[in-house]
């Protein structure tokens, strides 16, 4: 099964490459990649398409992962990566980095918001901490949605009342995988390494917490210890896509719930699926949102809210839900 | 499209039908009065404006709060308010850089924001609005308030402390210039500053004409950020109509819709131009480098980007941007086939 979902991930990346807003025919989409040259197929094939699918890729896996980590420790299906107060907290960060210190451009914006999303998500284990002395999920999803709102409310404090700082927010805040700077990916990389690297150190310790905390520690495991792999995980992951690209709904929430009826509840089947099945769906949502704007483009957070909403409906409202 | 920097357009059949009924209305209203000046011979004061609504005061209105945009060219004939508002701060712009602000209360400096009570308490005469047209057939959406008020309930309150003279910001950039002459006249501007501003304006003028004649360049008036590249209609645009007249060869974007032809960053390469306007705000010149496809176009290559400013439509902040640009043509090259 996790053949198919590579197959998927290859085909979506190939398609990612072939189609886009530049209507270039394939014979000279594979004549650029065979040839490389300075002609206009081979700048847009290697100098837009290329690098916007790698950070797809990056985008998709990292999201896709968080998902399955995050709905594995809070047990709650309709957890999403967001919950941590990730996003606001790169909000935040992306808005103060233009009020405060007037950077423009997305090379440094990238490290605002990685430093809002990490400490806006140690802010909430460490309440989380102080509340109940363990991180345990239903304190923590309560503590990051209570940040969440916090944080919001300055970015919105700051954006109403300063243009050029609305203007960066604007940019930022709907998912995308355009126009980004080549250089936005190589900041990003190390973060998502460590935290799909955690991410399948947590896998056993995972299928354990499933079982509850109890039981979990009843078969001799570190229920801290694995809690705080899976949150530093989590936060890196998340804050690694969301710089990269400004905030994405739905990848993290779906994905997993696409994956368990195929490979079942294990994680070492159902973390490598969500990277697969994350990269494949940012990819094709991105390649819709291409084609269906005429010369301009559909941000991909868009073609993904509009797949997305529904589908959280189906899962919400279905009773065969594969349980965890 | 959401939030963008600046929302204009022009239609010089719905601004004339719109000057003709003002024309037309205030002629029953005022039986023998000339309209669209104003009155001033009686005591009373009165002015029609560009939405053909009159305006009629027991005298000139001498305390003035406006729409700062607007106000700067009202101020450059001599007309200066006691109050501001619009969407950003007049001490730290450049178009306002030559004028004494000293004395001016902003009652608003971002974008939605307004004082209403600090409006109360500067007890105007008369408020100067400006609004955008919606579409390139020039039509004013009368269920959206004028520029820079929140919502129609903001301005009905507005009105009730003072009552709004509105200037359309689209159609021809002279009709935009000769509507807010009139206006600045009708409030006290003396002829002889007008009339040295619209000799400066012929002469800039005639140094723009005579420059973009020799430059054979084309120009690209632009907006760019993550989702792409912007560019204008220059018919669309009150100021770069002016331009275009005067001889500047804009390129005219193919992508449909009103104001801006929009480019995704893979098509961004084919808009072409041998020198690019750029907005002050989204990307600037080494963002746009940075873009694969625009990376090898002539005009980035050779750093042909200079600024695009938004210009008050008075012959003062127009004839200072003309010769700016006349500059900016003089200097690039021909850099495409």
């Amino acid at each position: 099964m996790i053949a198919v979902f590579a197959g998927l991930a290859a085909v979506t990346a190939l398609a990612s490459v072939l189609f886009g807003s530049n209507h270039l025919s394939m014979p000279a989409v594979v004549d650029a990649l065979i040839h490389r040259g300075s002609d206009e197929a081979s700048t847009i094939v290697f100098g837009v398409r290329i690098p916007r699918t790698m950070l797809g890729i990056v985008v998709g896996a990292c999201l896709g992962v968080a998902g399955a980590v995050m709905q594995g420790h809070t047990r709650n299906s309709l957890a999403d990566p967001g919950l941590f107060g990730v996003s606001a907290g790169a909000g935040l960060a992306v808005v103060i980095g233009v009020y405060a210190f007037g950077v423009v451009g997305t090379g440094i914006t990238v490290w605002f918001a990685l430093a809002g999303a990490i400490i806006a998500s140690v802010a909430v284990f460490s309440i989380t901490a102080a509340g109940s002395g363990t991180a345990s999920p239903v304190p923590l999803a309560l503590a990051g949605a209570a940040v969440s709102a916090l944080l919001d409310a300055f970015t919105s404090y700051i954006v109403l009342a300063d243009k050029d700082s609305l203007q960066a927010y604007r940019l930022w805040v709907v998912g995308s995988l355009s126009g980004r700077d080549v250089g936005v990916i190589w900041s990003v990389v190390p973060f998502a390494v460590a935290g799909l690297l955690l991410a399948f150190l947590n896998t056993r310790a995972l299928d354990n917490l499933g079982l509850g905390s109890d039981m979990a520690r009843s078969l001799g495991e570190n229920v801290l210890v694995a809690r705080i792999v899976g949150l530093a995980s989590i936060t890196l992951l998340t804050a690694a896509a969301t710089a990269a690209a400004g905030p994405i709904g739905f990848v993290g929430l779906v994905i997993p719930h696409l994956v368990r009826p195929f490979v079942g509840t294990g994680h070492r089947f159902v973390l490598p699926a969500s990277a697969l099945l994350g990269i494949a769906l940012v990819l094709a949502a991105d390649v819709v949102g291409r084609l269906i704007g005429g010369v301009a483009e559909v941000q991909v957070g868009i073609v993904l809210a509009l797949i997305g909403g529904p589908f959280f409906v189906v899962i919400a409202r279905r009773r065969s839900l594969v349980a965890l | 499209m959401t939030f963008l920097p600046k929302y204009r357009g022009r239609s010089v059949l719905a601004v004339a039908a719109l000057v003709t009924a003002a024309l037309a209305l205030s002629g029953c209203a005022s039986g023998s009065s000339t309209s669209d000046t104003a009155s001033s011979s009686s005591t009373t004061w009165s002015f029609t404006d560009d939405l053909g609504k009159t305006v009629t005061l027991d005298h000139k209105p001498t305390t003035i709060v406006g729409q700062n945009e607007t106000m700067v060219s009202l101020m450059n004939y001599g007309v200066n308010p006691i109050g501001t508002f619009g969407s950003f701060d007049i001490t730290q712009d450049a178009r306002y850089k030559d004028l004494d602000v000293t004395s001016i209360t902003q009652i608003g400096t971002e974008f939605g924001a307004f004082d209403l009570e600090a409006l109360a308490a500067l007890q105007p005469d008369l408020i100067i609005a400006d609004v955008y047209p919606v579409d390139e057939k020039g039509t004013i959406d009368a269920t959206q308030p004028d520029f820079g008020f929140s919502d129609l309930e903001q301005q009905k309150q507005i009105e009730k402390i003072a009552p709004i003279v509105t200037v359309v910001m689209g159609g021809d950039g002279a009709d935009v210039i000769d509507s807010i002459v009139k206006l600045s006249t009708a409030l006290g501007a003396d002829d002889d500053t007008l009339a040295t501003a619209k000799a400066a304006y012929d002469n800039a003028s005639s140094e723009l004409k005579q420059v973009a004649e020799e430059s054979k360049l084309t120009v690209a008036t632009v907006y760019a950020d993550a989702d792409g590249y912007y560019v204008v209609k220059a018919d669309e645009d009150p100021a770069l109509d002016i331009y275009k007249d005067l001889g500047v060869d804009f390129i005219e974007p193919t992508p449909e819709g009103y104001y801006w032809g929009i480019y995704s960053w893979e098509n961004a390469g084919k808009v072409g131009g041998d020198l690019i306007l750029l907005n002050q705000s989204g990307y600037q010149q080494d963002e746009l480098s940075k873009q694969p496809t625009l990376a090898n176009t002539a005009a980035i290559k050779s750093g042909q980007v200079y600024p695009w400013l938004s210009a008050g439509l008075d012959y003062v902040s127009q004839a200072s941007y003309m010769k700016q640009l006349a500059g900016y043509l003089g200097e690039a090259k021909v850099v495409t086939d």
